[in-house]
């Protein structure tokens, strides 16, 4: 991991177009400002990774699964959720 | 911005043109392009299913039959992404996971799918410092 030193204001560029910038330090918490283009999605770490281990659980249940779950949301069905009329 | 949680639009006909991710979905880099297809009788389940792996395909439902409290505040920098303006139609999908028994199904509020049903761009968002879970029961036990 490539470790710098930096004060509170200074930036660090990563590629030509994103600027990492330290806002401010206080005790353990730093504040970072991100400037980057539309196209680069920006998430904390912990919630990224969260998202990626449910998305693949989530990703190409099988038939089975898709089976049980429309047998549960049809009317009647054990569990199936309140809505309103139609 | 409020998001529309109602059923989505344009879909009693069965399936949607393509929509293509913005940025892809965290754990599926190689997959931008998707097709929204109804599952069920009562447009309550939607399966969204990759044009570039015809393995991938996920489980959505409108969260409103589900979570009728639930409207997402959808932020600035997601609305960019998509290049929405407030003429927009936002269409909000949460993504099923179904793992083991079927009982055991949940819904990702925290990351909902926000598609802009005018030009099908689309983008999992994060809705920051909402406390919303990513594994929300589907029905009570």
């Amino acid at each position: 991991m490539l470790v710098l030193t930096r004060r509170s204001g200074e930036s660090l560029m990563i590629g030509d177009d994103v600027v990492v910038t330290v806002l401010d330090v206080r005790g353990d918490v730093v504040r970072i400002g991100i400037r980057a283009p539309r196209s680069v999605p920006v998430h904390r770490e912990e919630i990224f990774r969260e998202l990626q281990a449910a998305n693949r659980e989530a990703a190409s249940p099988n038939e089975e699964t898709l089976a049980a779950l429309r047998r549960m949301l049809r009317p009647g069905g054990s569990g199936a959720p309140d809505r309103p009329e139609p | 911005m409020n998001a529309d949680t109602a059923a989505p639009a344009g879909t009693t006909g069965g399936d949607l043109p393509s929509i293509e991710f913005v940025c892809p979905m965290p754990g599926f880099a190689g997959n931008r392009r998707f097709v929204l297809v109804r599952v069920d009788e009562d447009g309550l389940l939607y399966s969204l299913r990759s044009l570039e792996d015809p393995d991938l395909r996920f489980l959505v439902i409108s969260p409103h039959p589900f979570f009728p409290s639930y409207e997402p505040e959808i932020d600035d920098a997601t609305l960019d992404m998509l290049g929405v303006d407030q003429t927009a139609e936002l269409l909000v999908l949460l993504i099923v996971t179904a793992p083991g028994s079927i009982t055991e199904a949940t819904a990702n509020l925290l990351a909902p799918i926000v598609v802009d049903t005018r030009t099908r761009r689309a983008v999992q968002t994060v809705l920051s410092g909402s406390d919303l879970p990513v594994r929300a029961p589907l029905v009570s036990a």
